[in-house]
């Protein structure tokens, strides 16, 4: 029968609905809009009534059986892919996607564990070989890198 | 159409078009025999690399992946008894036994030719059904038919969602909701936007994409790394085809033709996808081979009715998606998505707007399959190097592609945020068991359901909608198989049987 996991995650899925209802019911005036055409809140609000109905189906349905053991061993170790990633996504927008990349590659490489003499080169080299691809060979436009424009 | 299959040869006969399937086809099998990695993760990858590319070449490309890479997932299945993907599971059970029997070459050999024999018989079908399905759609594809036929591609969403149907229909839900936000796409008024400049167009398919499937992989990939420990593989140099002799043995054509059918009209209905598919030709051929009694022992017929019913499913699922527009399964979700990035929009309308394309499309898969011979040879021989391969750097050059390919379509750094976003909610959605399949399907699908449900609404006029309804009886017929399959799986007694055995969730 239900436990307090399931009761707990349907909670939070039931606010999240409710939240979304109320900003759904809120006035929209239809401007340009074929007077016999679907108000545009009509089918968010079908899909919200049904998510509600779902919430509370998988808060008193069937226990989850999802285990939390392996996640508490790797929680570290996932939190630093995530800040690694994090980091690059703003790397990417200021030093353009050579350095990010080569950054991004070295850090990552680090939080792998994959250190030996071959680190910097293989980082070396896949950041070149993604920047020739993208910005050379595809000529697709890339941030660049924030000090290019200094001088 | 002889005009339109002779222009289809030309488009293919462009050296980077041919040059993009072979690679495709080599790639798709690396990425396949990889575990844990999988098709959509493959596709994913390549999506940035087709946007500057002509229709034809992405095409090629993609189509190569596609159908190599549900191959590549065998040879890991034969060598490692891991399977690569979830639908190689039954080709694990007979050909790691023969490997480990000393027959490596011999199941690889089986494994191979049976994948490619699968996948020519499906492309047949895909040939005669495609064009078929798009004339009967023309003549009925009034918007209440393609409501009830969307209605019936988001009913799979159950049968993707084996465990707790609950769970699929939320992911389901979620998906469809978070295609409504940002402009309302016939009035362009602004929803569930909340005071967000950069939500205004809405959420992009390819932060969606890219968080459900690499990024999530990623995470589970190194969550993974903790529960563990990495298998080892049979050292194979090479295979050795089967030769005639060997298919004449009786019921291994009768097997493979079975199996070939069964992949294919199970990869047409929406939602059963190829590891649905494979289980029940595997079931079948051992009930019904006359060597049924040494099926998991390493017996060639059953490598024969798991190999060509995966195969099979990748010309039926493309049934539906070209003739309809309607995705079955996520990776058909992601072409779709790829070909609308091309200005091809699949449906009713492509046969007779794209004729060029949807033959090239045809051309281009049965090239792929025969492709795989000479891919297998280049993989196995390399096995044991591919899979040796450092994971942080595969995984590094996963991140960077993906987040390559969400900053591209639209140079905004918000996409790229939000797909990290949306990829630790995959994450431990994953890891607490809700498939993440439906939200994709879902989100595919959403647009269409609410502009056709418009279309409804302002064909009535304020008139009734049951007897509107009523005046359209295949649409009626569509609503009730759409409601059958969306409440079956919900009655199916401990369905999840075939696919637990498996330990993989279903992508």
């Amino acid at each position: 029968m239900a436990n307090r996991g399931n009761i707990l995650l349907g909670g939070i899925f039931l606010a999240i609905g409710l939240i979304l209802l109320k900003v759904a019911y809120e006035p929209h005036e239809m401007l340009f809009a074929d007077p016999n055409a679907l108000h545009i809140m009509t089918y968010p609000k079908i899909l919200i009534y049904i998510w509600i109905i779902g919430s509370v189906f998988y808060a008193f349905g069937k226990k989850d059986c999802s285990t939390w053991d392996d996640f508490k061993k790797s929680k570290f170790q996932l939190l630093k892919v995530l800040l690694c990633i994090a980091f690059y996504a703003i790397t990417f927008e200021y030093l353009g996607l050579f350095i990010s990349t080569l950054l991004f590659l070295l850090v990552f490489f680090w939080v792998m564990n994959y250190r030996n003499r071959l680190t910097v080169p293989v980082a070396l080299l896949c950041a070149s070989i993604t920047w020739i691809s993208f910005e050379k060979l595809l000529g697709i436009p890339m941030p660049r890198p924030f000090f290019l424009d200094l001088f | 159409m002889l005009n339109d299959i002779l222009h289809a040869f030309g488009t293919i006969a462009d050296p980077m078009c041919l040059s993009m399937l072979v690679f495709g086809v080599i790639f798709g099998t690396v990425i396949g025999a990889l575990p844990g990695l999988g098709t959509a993760v493959a596709i994913t990858i390549c999506i940035p690399f087709t946007l500057k590319m002509g229709s034809g070449p992405a095409i090629a490309l993609l189509l190569g992946v596609y159908a190599s890479s549900i191959y590549g997932g065998s040879i890991s299945a034969v060598l490692l008894n891991t399977p690569g993907t979830p639908q190689s599971a039954c080709t694990g059970m007979e050909g790691y036994p023969m490997a480990r029997a000393g027959k490596a070459r011999e199941a690889l050999g089986w494994v191979t030719m049976s994948s490619v024999m699968g996948g020519l018989i499906s492309c047949a079908v895909l040939v005669v059904a495609a064009p078929s399905l798009a004339a009967l759609s023309v003549k009925y594809g009034g918007p209440l038919e393609i409501c009830a036929l969307i209605c019936m591609g988001l009913a799979c969403i159950t049968s993707l969602s084996e465990g707790s149907h609950v769970k699929g229909i939320l992911m389901g839900v979620a998906g469809l909701f978070l295609a409504t936000i940002g402009n309302d796409p016939q009035t362009g008024e602004m929803r569930f936007t909340f005071g967000s400049q950069n939500l205004i167009s809405g959420i992009d398919l390819m932060p969606v994409v890219v968080g459900v499937f690499p990024l999530a992989e990623l995470f589970f990939r190194v969550y993974e790394s903790f529960a563990q420990k990495a298998p080892k593989a049979i050292q194979c140099s090479g295979m050795k085809l089967p030769s005639w002799s060997d298919w004449k043995v009786k019921g291994r054509i009768t097997n493979l033709l079975r199996s070939s059918l069964m992949g294919c009209g199970l990869g047409i209905l929406p939602g059963t996808g190829a590891t649905a598919a494979t289980f029940i030709a595997y079931s079948s051929a051992k009930r019904i081979s006359p060597n049924g009694k040494n099926f998991g022992k390493g017996e060639p017929d059953g490598l024969i009715a798991a190999e060509s019913s995966t195969n099979a499913v990748s010309g039926g699922a493309l049934v539906p998606t070209l003739a309809m527009g309607i995705p079955g399964e996520p990776v058909m979700a992601l072409m779709l998505a790829t070909l609308t990035l091309h200005g091809i929009t699949p449906g009713v309308r492509l046969m007779a707007d794209n004729p060029d394309i949807v033959y090239a499309t045809f051309i281009l898969l049965i090239m792929a399959n025969l492709s795989l011979i000479p891919a297998a040879w280049f993989c196995i021989r390399g096995f044991g190097k591919i899979i040796a391969f450092p994971t942080a750097i595969l995984l590094g050059l996963i991140v960077i592609c993906s987040l390559i390919g969400v900053y591209l379509p639209r140079g905004n750094m918000f996409d790229v945020w939000m797909t990290l976003a949306i990829g630790v909610v995959a994450f431990f959605m994953r890891i607490t068991s809700f498939p993440v399949a439906p939200l994709l399907i879902g989100y595919v699908l959403s647009n269409q359901l609410e502009y056709r449900m418009s279309q409804v609404c302002i064909y009535l006029g304020g008139g009734s909608l049951l007897d509107y309804t009523l005046d359209h009886p295949v649409a009626i017929a569509l609503f009730v198989v759409a409601i059958i399959l969306l409440v079956l799986p919900f009655f199916r007694k401990d369905s999840s049987d075939w696919e637990c055995r498996t330990d993989i969730d279903v992508m």
